[in-house]
């Protein structure tokens, strides 16, 4: 998909953190609002990051990330229409 | 009670953590910078899209974030 996305600012908001007793692993989520040019077409995204992380060689790191979508929609039609444009 | 060399630790493990997330975010918006991104994850790092595919490993996740 990044190929198609000539414009992207990413805002992320809302963040919990937690840190696991053993000191070296760490999850976190965070809420990602983006508003990106994907195609020529002006789009919303909504989603959640629900990150790893793993400190190594004392610097910590992201040991996962994945997305979680709560919509991906074009400006001119919405979430409520279009929850999902893929 | 946590000594205060844990409760430092603590606050800057939590910093660490926010700075280098905030740093995949602007690798992302600076035309998806692959070598900056795969720079902030671990070796066996794992980058899972949903419906855009999920990649296993530093080179996988750099070829998907590679324009």
């Amino acid at each position: 998909m990044t190929e198609q996305i000539t414009f992207s600012k990413h805002h992320l908001a809302t963040h919990a953190i937690h840190l696991a007793g053993n000191g070296t692993d760490a999850t976190g989520q965070w809420y990602m609002w983006g508003t990106h040019t994907i195609g020529g077409e002006a789009m919303f995204l909504a989603l959640t990051w629900d990150m790893h992380y793993r400190k190594t060689g004392g610097h910590w790191r992201i040991s996962s990330q994945r997305l979680d979508w709560q919509f991906l929609t074009p400006y001119h039609s919405g979430w409520v229409k279009t929850p999902m444009a893929v | 009670m946590p000594t205060l060399e844990q409760r430092v630790q603590r606050l800057e493990d939590l910093e660490q953590i926010t700075g280098i997330t905030m740093q995949l975010a602007r690798h992302f918006d600076n035309s998806y910078h692959a070598d900056g991104v795969v720079s902030l994850f671990t070796d066996d790092g794992v980058f899972d899209g949903g419906p855009f595919g999920r990649y296993e490993g530093l080179e996988a996740i750099h070829a998907s974030s590679t324009p």
